[in-house]
């Protein structure tokens, strides 16, 4: 598993598109299994921390020996691409479950959520990410970085290859500018 | 919004936030040239700036909601969650009912929407749940709460094996240490062998299905349950996708790489063909879990189905290059490329065999480890445990080296004959050795070490005056039955001798290799003919037709006088065969465990019958023809006229032989893990094994000057044993049922045993018959017993008796009433003991009057230990709780230490530094009785412990336990890795 991870990482590195095929899913079903532990409460004692998440998927997939510093940038990239999806897959259920949809689970009675998602909705935000990469596509990918994936402000500065000023920026811009977004859309739903 | 646009504002919104608020507008209306709506958007934009502080701040994930627990489900009170299990989430909770913690594992809501799904599932579990065993976790409940299907099993503290497998500093993957690896594979294997034998397949083998208690036993989670998965269980772990449960029905695309976590890895080939399982699967899993074990590394890595086929179908065996490159013996390496052959019909047949190697594997590893480190040649386990204790800071090392107590066999015992008079019974062994047995006092007589590699094959002719034996060092060898010497010694037949019998009228010899056998007449021992034989490498013959014809197991019958080869049954074809004493039929035994029996000679099969689910190694009709026994993973007894099914006769070890006393009272089985069972035929249940005790071991005492051992136990004997070399020196079985407590005089001229009916029985050295046996209490247990120091007095649990005539002095009086253990002190001059209600009891030995009486607990005591000088006692029983006081006055001073189960023996070192306790939760514990603290514990036991007793010089410490074994624990010290002792 190891192994087969940090080989198709470093077969992407060498340009096969492949390779990145092979790898998403691999990824993504593994913060799926963590984003769900988390849900359970089964990681009591960690805080909530993404960074967290991202860290130990890739320690699960990773052999750290054979690989450089840019694929550990080049994983995280993804693996905040792919958190996303996790996470915004997560609220569609949730929303359809809202709404009567196909998915039940053992006793659910006798299920409590506990706190609603806070106030925001996730896939508004999901759609305004996507507009706005449309315009700024290195805002969105600061996003996903530093939202989805959990990333410090120093990370994300690594995996873009950018200064760590120029991630504070665009980070506190894209933020003003989600925000506004955000609102809009409520307002004109 | 075009990019030029975009960038426009942009930049004026990094600029207008890198100034103070109020200077904004200004700002904004001198940079945009009246552009009022490029103002009013930057404007807009700038709003926000306080809610953005906190906006995203804390990572998306945090807005997960978190699902909560139930907190009731039938009558179990939700403690917490506690993981997600090869069925759905797990859970710990209070069974509110029976009061005690459990873990209840859910049954996801995906397979309860499929009511066959969850019938089959029902039945598996509850298949499983009936295997009882200490390696397999218990199963309390299955059962439904509305739609919540769900099982209710033992809680088990401790780590799975994928954990033990990763180091906790790096992450990354390490072996085990090669003791620990081969322990935690046996156990693995006992559980296995339990599991099939019910004919039950755990088809999901893998580290995360294995837990590994801190005291080192092992429970193999999720018995049978795998198959709820059903086809996807071959692909996918059902530990990890059960909590991806509800994502994986929608995006199938996504499944399959993501079953990818430890699951087809430990796939066995058939598996991943899908084709139907039978144990071997296991066996399989088993191996590349050792190999992981063992090296380190992943068997099968990248693994789904189809690598795992790739990988399987290149070659036959798929061990791979850490296993040669590693530390792993050579031994070992063959018995792990046998079990993970590709085809399974090339592995070991069943758990049974691949455990007796395994086991036989690592005793010949401990008795090498130990004759390096000691000199010792005894089955031994060097068990180092540092003792921080008193001289810790002259970093001195204290170690027990554990030995196991048996006599006999320590290989497989592939054979063993009667006389023909029912005297002796002769036993072979991989051992390399030939021990003649006195039957009737189920002690050894003599062991013959001529061969030089396992001896196979034994036969005693029918006139009593010979025996032979064979074996792999191709040495056939005649003996003398009388003298117990060797007579001849032939070895010209090239070959391992696989069988030898004598003719019914003692006149001719046969022996065979798995080619060429070779007939001699036994009155000048001239070799008559030889022919070619197919045996293989199972098989035997017999005589037929009053030694005119011998036939062998593959149905080829000869005429002996003209070596004409007269018949081919062809529908024999078996691995054993006996004959029926009236000659008409004969019935064998085949590699699949099939029992056939048929008319000896012409006439077709006349039954053929499924019996046995590994290779049949053994066939034996009755004296009188009217039984049959069959042997295999277990014996099956036999009606011989209607071929029908009596009773299973079970053991944990693979059957190698079976035989019948010449009598017919007793079924002699031979076992893989050198045990010789003898079997009562009309109740059907096990009377002895000749290696040591067939029941628990309930009593243990030294003789005083630490060279002799009595142990009692529930087989109803007493052995004696010579506490050196751990052979059995006595056997004695005048009791009528269990046996409560042992105890040596303090001259050591004679000892008493007492027995759960209220018997006791006095026996004198030299003497073979008991000196007297008297009724000690009248249908009471007599669970212990104490001789004075002047030898004059012997106490149990109702009374005191004279050591003369075992009359009673005093019963049921002054407070002396249910007592579980009892000493008296060093002077003689008191009784103490402790008893069912939780009292500590001390009588005057002059006058029997009750001196005092205490109440130390309100559940009952059932251990008590004096020091040698009689000033402190401990105590302990069913509150788990080791207490330790003064004896005069009576006074109790302290909580020595906390067993998680019942306590059932203390005993006092003689220094009286130290106390040793034991009980219910398999555990050994060693304390220091100054500074009331734990030691170590000593040995990893697998089962309750029921007493325990050091040697007079306090080195050794003996421990009977309810596995039946008696355990010898010696203590070494060192001092910068060189023995002080």
């Amino acid at each position: 598993m190891t192994g087969n991870i940090t080989e198709l990482l470093l077969q992407w590195r060498c340009g096969d598109q492949s390779a990145l095929e092979q790898l998403m899913p691999l990824v993504y079903e593994e913060l799926r299994r963590l984003a769900r532990q988390c849900m359970r409460g089964e990681r009591a004692g960690h805080t909530l921390q993404t960074t967290a998440l991202v860290n130990e998927a890739y320690l699960r997939l990773v052999n750290s020996s054979r690989v450089q510093w840019q694929d550990r940038a080049h994983f995280f990239a993804i693996a905040s691409q792919l958190m996303r999806r996790v996470l915004v897959d997560e609220a569609r259920k949730r929303r359809n479950l809202k709404r009567g949809g196909e998915y039940t689970r053992v006793n659910i009675d006798a299920v409590e959520v506990s706190s609603e998602p806070r106030d925001f909705d996730l896939l508004a935000l999901d759609q305004a990410l996507d507009a706005l990469a449309e315009c700024a596509p290195r805002k969105a990918k600061v996003v996903e970085l530093r939202f989805f994936g959990g990333l410090s402000i120093e990370e994300t500065a690594l995996v873009l290859g950018i200064s760590t000023d120029i991630v504070k920026r665009e980070w506190r811009t894209a933020k003003l500018w989600l925000l506004q977004e955000l609102s809009q859309s409520t307002a004109g739903a | 919004m075009d990019q030029q646009r975009w960038l426009q504002i942009e930049e004026l919104l990094q600029q207008a936030l890198d100034l103070q608020p109020h200077e904004r507008p200004a700002f904004l209306k001198q940079n945009c040239n009246g552009d009022a709506s490029l103002i009013a958007e930057v404007e807009a934009l700038l709003k926000r700036e306080t809610e953005a502080h906190s906006f995203m701040e804390s990572p998306a994930i945090a807005s997960l909601p978190r699902v909560e627990p139930p907190s009731q489900i039938s009558h179990y009170r939700i403690e917490k969650r506690i993981g997600s299990g090869g069925m759905g989430e797990v859970f710990k909770a209070h069974d509110e009912t029976l009061r005690r913690i459990v873990a209840l594992k859910m049954l996801p809501a995906e397979f309860t929407s499929d009511t066959d799904r969850v019938r089959r599932f029902e039945q598996e579990a509850f298949a499983a749940s009936r295997l009882n065993h200490p390696n397999i976790i218990t199963i309390f409940e299955i059962t439904h709460d509305g739609d919540a299907h769900f099982i209710a099993e033992e809680i088990v503290e401790g780590k799975t094996l994928r954990e033990l497998l990763r180091d906790p500093e790096s992450n990354k993957p390490k072996p085990l240490e090669l003791e620990r690896a081969l322990d935690i594979a046996i156990q693995i294997g006992r559980a296995l062998k339990a599991a099939h034998t019910a004919w039950i397949i755990h088809r999901d083998i893998k580290p995360e299905n294995i837990m590994v208690r801190d005291d080192g036993l092992v429970k193999v989670l999720d018995f049978g349950i795998a198959k709820l998965d059903g086809e996807r269980a071959s692909f996918v772990s059902s530990r990890d996708n059960m909590s991806t449960a509800a994502f994986q029905s929608e995006e199938p695309s996504l499944t399959i790489p993501g079953a990818i976590m430890g699951t087809a890895s430990y796939m066995s080939p058939e598996q991943a063909r899908g084709e139907p399982l039978d144990g071997r699967t296991d066996l399989f899993s088993l191996g590349v879990v050792m190999y992981e074990m063992l090296t380190g590394v992943q068997l099968v890595t990248g693994a789904t189905r189809t690598v795992v086929l790739d990988r399987l179908t290149r070659s036959a065996e798929i061990v791979g290059p850490a296993l040669k490159s590693g530390n792993v013996p050579k031994e070992l390496q063959r018995i792990l490329r046998r079990v993970l052959r590709s085809d399974r019909e090339e592995r070991y047949a069943s758990a049974g065999e691949f455990l007796d190697d395994l086991i036989a594997f690592k005793s010949r590893l401990e008795r090498r480890t130990t004759r390096r480190q000691l000199g010792l040649s005894a089955v031994t386990l060097v068990i180092a445990l540092a003792i921080a204790g008193v001289a810790a800071f002259l970093s001195v090392q204290e170690t027990w080296i554990e030995t196991v107590l048996r006599d006999g066999h320590s290989a497989a015992v592939r054979r063993a004959v009667f006389s023909p008079d029912g005297k002796l019974l002769v036993s072979v062994s991989e051992d390399h050795q030939v021990i003649v047995w006195d039957f009737k006092r189920r002690m050894r007589l003599k062991t013959l070490t001529e061969h030089t590699g396992p001896v196979t094959t034994v036969a005693f002719s029918p006139d009593g005056k010979w025996f032979f034996t064979g074996g792999q060092d191709q040495a056939a060898i005649l003996w003398n039955a009388a003298t117990l010497t060797k007579e001849l010694v032939w070895n010209d037949q090239r070959g391992p001798v696989v069988t030898a019998s004598f003719s019914p009228d003692a006149s001719l010899l046969v022996y065979a290799t798995d080619r060429v056998a070779i007939l001699r007449e036994t009155k000048s021992w001239r070799q008559v003919r030889e022919f070619q034989s197919g045996i293989g490498i199972h098989g035997n013959f017999v005589f037929l037709e009053n030694g005119r014809l011998i036939a062998d197991n593959r149905g080829n019958v000869w005429d002996i006088a003209s070596g004409e080869e007269k018949i081919r049954r062809a529908d024999w074809g078996g691995n054993w065969l006996a004959l029926a004493p009236d000659g008409k039929q004969v019935v064998v035994v085949d590699a699949h465990g099939v029992v056939k029996t048929g008319d000896s000679l012409y006439a077709k099969t006349l039954q053929t019958q499924p019996a046995h689910h590994d290779h049949g190694r053994a066939i034996a009709y009755s004296p009188d023809g009217k039984l049959v026994a069959s042997g295999s993973e277990r014996v099956l007894l036999w009606d011989a006229s209607t071929m029908t099914r009596i009773a299973p006769l079970e053991y944990d070890s693979a059957v190698w032989s079976v035989v019948f006393s010449p009598d017919g009272r007793w079924l002699v089985s031979t076992h893989g893990d050198g045990s010789i069972l003898v079997w009562d035929v009309v109740n059907r249940e096990l009377e002895a094994n000749l290696r040591q005790h067939s029941g628990a071991v309930r009593a243990v005492t030294f003789s005083p000057d630490g060279e002799r051992l009595a142990t009692g136990s529930d087989d109803q004997s007493v052995i004696l044993w010579d506490a050196k070399n751990g052979q059995k020196q006595g056997l004695l079985t005048p009791h009528q049922t269990r046996i409560g407590g042992v105890a040596f005089s303090s001259d050591g001229t004679w000892f008493v045993s007492s027995d759960q009916a209220g018997s006791i029985i006095r026996h004198d050295s030299g003497r073979a018959e008991p000196r007297w046996s008297a009724t000690g209490s009248k249908d009471a247990p007599l669970y212990c017993v104490s001789i004075s120091p002047n030898g004059r007095f012997i106490a149990s649990s109702f009374g005191v008796y004279s050591a003369d005539d075992g009359s009673t002095i005093l019963f049921d009086r002054n407070g002396w009433h249910g007592i579980y253990s009892a000493a008296f002190t060093p002077d003689g001059k008191r009784l103490v003991g402790v008893s069912d209600a939780g009292y500590v009891v001390v009588l005057d030995t002059e006058t029997w009057q009750l001196i005092e009486s205490q109440q130390w607990s309100d559940t009952p005591l059932v251990a008590m230990s004096l020091s040698s000088d009689g000033s402190q006692i401990v105590t302990g029983g069913d509150g788990k709780t080791v207490r330790i006081g003064t004896t005069s006055p009576l006074r109790q001073t302290a909580v020595l230490g906390l067993h998680t189960a019942r306590v059932k023996a203390v005993a006092f070192s003689p220094d009286g530094k130290q106390v040793a306790s034991a009980g219910d939760d398999n555990m050994v514990a060693l304390w220091d009785v100054n500074r009331r603290k734990l030691l170590t514990t000593i040995g990893t036991h697998t089962s309750p412990v029921y007493t325990l007793a050091f040697s007079p010089d306090g080195r050794q410490l003996i421990t009977g336990e309810h596995d039946r074994s008696v355990r010898r624990y010696t203590r070494q010290r060192s001092l910068w890795g060189f023995s002080l002792d």
